[in-house]
């Protein structure tokens, strides 16, 4: 240690006297008290309260290491927790889902049976139901697929709502009876939207690639879509910015009812 | 080798047991654990000089970290908490650095 001149000597400042502060630190960085109780009774070795106290220092260490470690994955596990609830939430709507899809099936069956409506407006009924979506439907028809473009650093190569949109009301103008976005049946009360960075047909959020399904008169379909003004959209979307899409056959198809239509009126039977 | 014995037990009951600390005490685990270092590791070095007083390193390790946590606590209540935290742990993390660097010359070239 560098020797101290007595305070009050005006030439006792030394070079290094702003440091103070760090040189305290190191100089008593080991505890004068040692060397004192040294200096007094002689060095005296371990008590009985050296272990209870390194004891102590080790519980808190372990405890410190321990939360850490408990808390350290903590913000995976809060994803991990919400991707959990969104799986359970959906699954839980796609359940009401087919059940709200059964029970209209078996409301129109009582009604059919209990012979509410006069056979008009039963004929009437099955009429609409198919058009409307309320119906499942069978029938040849025609797979149009549709996806991003596949260089993504293309501005635009992203589908969006609108080009389904324009898709579906292409199909709709070439003649197709029933229409279906990845399995979701398009009826008169369909959203299809953006949500975030996804399409959502029904407020339920669809993964590219995109498939429409449509019954109908597969070749005349075919035939017609290119000079719908769904068909032109799709094929500028292609030309100018690489967004693929395909429009095949598909054989026979089944689409299933849209369990979303609602009810507004209703009045009983009897 | 008792003291070490015992540092390790200590480590494993904590990290086993998980004691749950109060909630309002929680914060100032991690300065107390840095307090109890710096005691630990005077205590070390006071050893190897042969100059070890377990009583000068039970009062040294205890008023550590009541007065560490005190600083933090009264920086809380008037605003400066994390700076006073910051300020405590610089200190110590200094002293801690001398005591150890003055053990590592001590083992390595006694």
């Amino acid at each position: 240690m560098c020797p101290q001149l007595p305070l009050g000597d005006p030439a006792s400042r030394r070079l290094d006297a702003s440091m103070d502060l760090l040189n305290n630190l190191r100089r008593d960085a080991l505890d004068p008290s040692y060397a004192d109780a040294a200096q007094q009774h002689g060095p005296r070795r371990r008590g009985s309260v050296l272990f209870p106290a390194l004891l102590v220092v080790g519980v808190l260490l372990g405890l410190a290491v321990a939360s850490t470690m408990r808390t350290a994955p903590a913000a995976a596990q809060e994803r991990r927790a919400v991707i959990d609830r969104i799986t359970a939430t959906e699954s839980r709507l796609d359940e009401l889902r087919r059940q709200a899809a059964s029970l209209n099936r078996e409301t129109r069956e009582l009604r059919r049976s209990a012979g509410a409506l006069t056979p008009t407006q039963q004929r009437r009924a099955d009429q609409l139901g198919p058009t409307t979506g309320a119906d499942s439907v069978a029938g040849p028809a025609v797979r149009l697929m549709v996806d991003d473009g596949a260089d993504t650093g293309v501005k635009g190569s992203r589908v969006v709502d609108a080009d389904l949109r324009m898709a579906a009301n292409g199909l709709w103008a070439a003649g197709a009876e029933a229409v279906s976005i990845n399995g979701h049946r398009l009826s008169a009360r369909t959203a299809i939207r953006n949500a975030g960075g996804a399409i959502t047909v029904d407020y339920r959020s669809l993964t590219r690639p995109y498939t429409l399904e449509a019954i109908g008169n597969a070749n005349a379909i075919k035939g017609r879509f290119a000079a719908t003004d769904g068909g032109r959209w799709l094929a500028g979307l292609k030309q100018h910015y690489g967004v693929q899409w395909s429009l095949d056959d598909a054989g026979q198809v089944t689409l299933p009812p849209d369990p979303g239509l609602g009810v507004e009126h209703a009045t009983a039977v009897r | 080798m008792i003291a070490i014995f015992g540092l390790i037990v200590g480590i494993v009951l904590g990290v086993v047991l998980q004691p749950t600390l109060p909630p309002q005490l929680q914060p100032y685990l991690p300065i107390a654990i840095v307090a109890a270092l710096d005691a630990v590791c005077g205590g070390l070095r006071a050893y190897l000089d042969r100059i070890f007083d377990d009583k000068v390193f039970v009062v040294s390790f205890i008023s550590n970290v009541l007065i560490a946590a005190l600083i933090v606590w009264v920086g809380d209540l008037i605003g400066v908490g994390t700076q006073l935290s910051t300020a405590v742990v610089v200190v110590l993390g200094i002293r801690i650095f001398t005591n150890v660097a003055a053990i590592r010359r001590k083992l390595f070239h006694a």
